[in-house]
């Protein structure tokens, strides 16, 4: 019988390795998509994974939430924002390139962004697409609620903000994926 | 259809709607074609980016780090008691050294005082009958009291007193000729050998 996180945890603190080992297990998937996902260019998804799992087992002895999955979140959204916010006082768009290049010219590119290439693509490349094209908060809400079922109170705690604001950002990134992914939706409107 | 409505929407997917809201959506979604049309597209956008976003998985190289990592952290904190009994001897521990404190600020006097050993003396030979065997032993142990009374009444360390009475032993002690131990027969030579 598959034990809760609630009985895993205690047994952890109890001194039984196995049952944290069964615990990384179960949530290894959904925590490295949400850190491949939120994680900034250039972070190395495997070690980030390792630094939250490691600050939750420091703070498992004080642990006394409900919903275990969405106590790990939060640690890894505090982990992303402490990283963005170091790798953001590293580099400056003044610095110039070695080329001798500004920076900034190789922000905005003329190329076509992956929001306006999601037509050709495959659906799940498509949606794929189309989420990283949402704004930060956006994208955090919907990958929260989607991929790992958190209720909208759970997500509210890991962003610091009321439960309203984060109904509101999952209203506009729904919004948003239906424009992008227009002529997948689009359909859905005519036919009903 | 309203924003609340789209949110209401939103909540009863989630599973965060009191029974009580969620018959009230309900009937909104029966009157209203565009709530139904946003809750149908809302569950097809969520499912197919359940179905189609990748679960990529950490290296496993990963995971046996993190457990490395907890068998080193734990053995740095291993406690051979059961939970409950560590609990409890921390509690002690921290009780006993709140009193400890407690005691070490309120008292204003040092721990062993001239006058606590007068007070234990006194206490002593009070408690101790069997240890004085004649008459004249028995005087003597009156005597001693008393001037221990009205040595600790004159210095103020205490209001206790047998009244005239104690006075009257004192100034007999207090004599010269008292002082000798009068009681007792024995001369030094054959007390001390």
């Amino acid at each position: 019988m598959d034990q809760s996180d609630a009985e895993l945890i205690s047994r952890y603190r109890e001194g039984d390795i196995d049952a944290l080992e069964r615990l990384v297990e179960r949530h290894r998937r959904p925590l490295y998509g949400y850190i491949i996902r939120m994680g900034r260019v250039g972070t190395d998804a495997d070690e980030v994974f390792q630094e939250v799992w490691l600050r939750a087992i420091r703070k498992m002895t004080r642990y006394r939430q409900k919903n275990f999955l969405g106590w790990l979140m939060r640690i890894a959204h505090n982990h992303v924002i402490d990283e963005s916010r170091r790798k953001r006082a590293l580099l400056t768009l003044d610095e110039p390139l070695e080329s001798g290049e500004a920076r900034i010219a190789h922000v905005a590119s003329a190329d076509a962004t992956p929001c306006e290439q999601v037509v050709d693509e495959e659906l799940g490349s498509r949606i794929e697409a189309a989420v990283t094209c949402l704004p930060e908060e956006q994208k955090e809400v919907f990958l929260l609620r989607t991929k790992m079922d958190l209720p909208f109170k759970e997500i509210a705690k890991i962003q610091h903000v009321s439960i309203n604001t984060a109904l509101a950002r999952m209203q506009y990134a729904l919004a948003k994926l239906r424009d992008i992914l227009t002529d997948d939706y689009a359909a859905m409107s005519r036919t009903t | 259809m309203t924003t609340n409505t789209e949110q209401q929407v939103l909540l009863a997917m989630s599973g965060e709607l009191s029974p009580a809201q969620q018959e009230e959506l309900e009937a909104k979604l029966r009157e209203s074609n565009a709530a139904t049309l946003y809750r149908e597209q809302a569950e097809r956008i969520m499912s197919d980016a359940r179905q189609h976003l990748s679960d990529a998985a950490p290296a496993p190289e990963s995971i046996a780090n993190i457990i490395h990592q907890a068998r080193t952290m734990r053995r740095g904190i291993i406690i051979p008691f059961p939970q409950p009994v560590v609990r409890a001897i921390a509690g002690a521990a921290a009780l006993a050294l709140f009193v400890t404190s407690w005691l070490a600020l309120t008292s204003t006097t040092p721990t062993s005082s001239p006058v606590d050993d007068l007070h234990t003396i006194v206490a002593m030979v009070s408690e101790q009958d069997d240890f004085f065997q004649n008459n004249a032993e028995l005087a003597e142990r009156e005597r001693m009291l008393a001037l221990a009374r009205q040595l600790l009444i004159m210095e103020g360390f205490t209001e206790e007193t047998n009244g005239e009475e104690d006075e009257a032993l004192l100034f007999e002690v207090l004599e010269p000729t008292s002082l000798q131990l009068n009681n007792t027969s024995a001369s030094p030579q054959e007390i001390y050998g």
